[in-house]
């Protein structure tokens, strides 16, 4: 609430200013109590007061009975939020303001679930109510102070009635509303001029994704080849000559699968936190979202390529064959930067609603990298468990390039098919949910 | 009609899911004990502004002025009613909003152009201006949020007003800066209305309403209670505020 002092307060010293009995400010007092989350009328009240006040200077009666009655009114609004039905009939009847009924704060919740079934006719009556004592007092107040406290008094009726405690009731009425925002920012602006924007955008965001990754460190971008340089090492030592797999091509078909598992984890974590971390930006000046999305992925998919020239050496390393066939690995990389976009749109909006998604998304991926193949083969398994794998779209891009890198084959066309399938279709759902979410997450952040 | 609002009405979804995580609200929806309750922050507000309009939004503390600046900028969308704007906005909420703490000025400004929708191109040329004008061309390679909160504000209002805005939306920015840059930020101002662009303002200094505006919008509890000429509506705000005051005086 804006102003610290309510409006009965304030309406109760306009009318001690002007000789009216402190019964009205004790019954304000008690209307005050009886409503303590009712919201003020708030400035159109006062500033009736006051024209009031201007227009009839000396004429203390009619002050007084337009105090009385916005107090009444407020009356009639107060016991209107909790029980309709009766104040309404007793509007009709009275024309004084009423007395608190104790046992209405324990009904509230019983009458606020009938609320919404008989609430046009209550609305109905109210105003005819409010028309009616308006009417009879309306030869002594002047126009204003009739007709603005009736709207808002009719106005907070339709308030309160739309906070009810199912949604289903809410979803049918903002369906019949009428929503639409229209900004032609970009009316007069080509596509081409559109694209070159956004791509200015796109950059800066790409660059800002990069630079905060390595603020601070000594070695900067260095780190994107030595971290998976050491890493691999490690795992060419350990599993190499620790656990002797190194004549099996075992070391290349582990760091194949960890190479397009981390970029899988690194790719799809950053895009999760990316709505989240930028709701400053976000929340404060019309950006389209989901360029901050593509940022984040095209960040951790420049870090990748970074990675894939240290695979490269070890490649050489483990006495892979090379040959043009390796072209072909783009195929399986392409689809795994679609597929990382799709799920990154999907988890950054969970995660704005849902912080839990991190802590799932940790377990999610673990589960993933189980399914995935990466530190043992799939032969090991029995046939009714193979499924797992082939319903995991990751372990599918992992084994075409496996496949190509230790085979030196190229897999089937109906291969290359579910690959594609698989991205197309996390990047459909993904856009979905996202642009079906988008417009809430400001509320959020 | 640069910018056309049609009974526009907010309402935030205030409910206690809002706070919980998924384990709760999967819980609680099971339980069908979620409570919503719709808060109306702006609530049937209709105006519309030509081109060199200078709307000052006036009213006190959560009265809706920086919710509908947000619907107008295109960040919320009305539950109800309609906005048309007309023309490139450059929007200044808040201060220091929607930069990046880490990056350093020169990187900010590039980032702010290109979210405002300029090009490349553009802000390169733009960007030695606007270091001037904010008097902070020997700070350029400082990390914004080593900025004082004065330079912030100076920069975030040098960014949006000489990058050549159609539509400008200032939220409680200009009562930040020495005075010295007051005054020339609000000599800045004028030249931006004679050039024709439309400005929608947030104050809480009433002179500087009076001083600035052709028009001026009073919103209370999301309520509109006026919109019309500066003056007419001013001095109703006044007295309003005057009663106010006065009734606290007599409570203390």
């Amino acid at each position: 609430m804006s102003d610290k002092f309510s409006i009965d307060d304030i309406l109760a010293e306009i009318g001690s200013d002007n000789d009216v009995s402190k019964k009205t400010a004790k019954s304000s007092g008690v209307a005050d109590k009886k409503a303590p989350s009712q919201s003020t009328p708030g400035a159109t009240m006062i500033l009736n007061s006051i024209d009031e006040k201007k227009k009839t200077q000396g004429k203390e009666n009619t002050i007084e009975i337009s105090t009385e009655n916005l107090q009444h009114l407020k009356g009639v609004v107060g016991e209107g939020q909790r029980r309709p039905k009766e104040s309404a009939q007793q509007t009709q009847k009275t024309a004084e303001p009423q007395k608190a009924k104790p046992s209405a704060d324990e009904n509230r919740y019983k009458k606020l679930s009938e609320f919404d079934d008989d609430e046009k006719p209550i609305k109905r009556r109210l105003n005819m109510a409010q028309d009616n004592t308006m009417s009879a007092k309306s030869s002594k107040i002047a126009k204003p102070s009739k007709e603005k406290p009736a709207v808002e008094a009719s106005g907070k009726q339709e308030n309160k009635s739309q906070t009810i405690f199912g949604s289903d009731d809410e979803k049918h009425k903002k369906k019949a509303e009428k929503i639409s925002v229209s900004i032609n920012t970009s009316a007069n602006m080509t596509f081409k001029e559109k694209v070159k924007q956004y791509r200015f955008l796109f950059e800066e965001l790409t660059k800002r994704d990069f630079k905060k990754k390595y603020k601070r460190t000594l070695l900067g971008v260095l780190w994107s080849v030595i971290a998976p340089f050491l890493t691999f090492l490690v795992r060419y030592f350990v599993f190499g000559y620790i656990f002797h797999r190194h004549d099996s091509g075992f070391v290349i078909y582990l760091l194949t699968g960890t190479l397009m598992f981390t970029f899988f984890t690194n790719a799809t974590t950053n895009g999760m936190f990316s709505m989240y971390s930028n709701g400053g930006i976000l929340s404060k000046v019309k950006v389209p979202k989901s360029l901050f999305v593509l940022s984040s992925n095209s960040a951790a998919t420049f870090n990748f390529f970074l990675t894939l020239i240290v695979y490269f050496i070890f490649m050489i390393i483990c006495n892979v064959s090379f040959g043009p066939h390796l072209l072909l690995m783009i195929y399986p990389i392409l689809c795994l930067i679609i597929f990382n976009i799709g799920m990154s749109y999907i988890l950054s909006a969970l995660f704005v609603f849902f912080r839990d998604m991190q802590y799932l998304y940790q377990i999610f991926t673990m589960l993933l990298m189980y399914m995935s193949a990466i530190f043992y083969e799939v032969k090991h398994f029995p046939e009714e468990l193979r499924f797992v794998f082939n319903i995991n779209p990751v372990y599918h891009y992992i084994s075409y390039m496996r496949q190509l890198v230790m085979q030196s084959s190229v897999p089937g066309f109906a291969e290359h098919i579910i690959c594609l399938s698989f991205a197309l279709g996390m990047l459909g759902i993904g856009y979905f949910v996202h642009s079906k979410t988008e417009q809430k997450f400001v509320y959020y952040y | 009609m640069v910018i056309d609002v049609k009974n526009v009405t907010v309402q935030y979804t205030i409910s206690n899911f809002r706070e919980i995580g998924l384990k709760e609200y999967l819980i609680k929806k099971v339980k069908r004990d979620i409570k919503t309750e719709q808060f109306t922050a702006v609530d049937n507000v209709s105006f519309s502004l030509d081109e060199g309009d200078f709307l000052g939004i006036i009213g006190t503390n959560g009265a809706g002025k920086s919710t509908l600046l947000k619907v107008i900028s295109g960040i919320m969308k009305p539950a109800k009613g309609s906005v048309t704007v007309n023309g490139k906005i450059a929007a200044l909420l808040e201060l220091g909003s929607g930069f990046d703490p880490d990056l350093t000025i020169k990187e900010n400004i590039f980032l702010r152009g290109a979210m405002l929708g300029y090009t490349k191109e553009f802000v390169t040329e733009k960007y030695k201006d606007i270091l001037e004008y904010a008097e902070l061309t020997e700070f350029e390679n400082r990390a914004f949020k080593q900025l004082s909160s004065g330079m912030k504000s100076r920069l975030a209002f040098s960014i949006s007003c000489l990058m050549e805005p159609e539509i400008l939306i200032l939220d409680e920015v200009l009562s930040v800066g020495d005075a010295a840059f007051r005054a020339k930020s609000e000599a800045t101002m004028v030249n931006i209305i004679k050039s024709g662009c439309c400005t929608l303002f947030v104050s809480h200094s009433l002179p500087q309403v009076r001083r600035l505006c052709n028009k001026v919008l009073w919103l209370d509890k999301g309520k509109q209670i006026a919109f019309g000429d500066v003056n007419t509506v001013c001095d109703k705000y006044d007295r309003y505020i005057r009663t106010v005051t006065n009734m606290q005086n007599i409570k203390m």
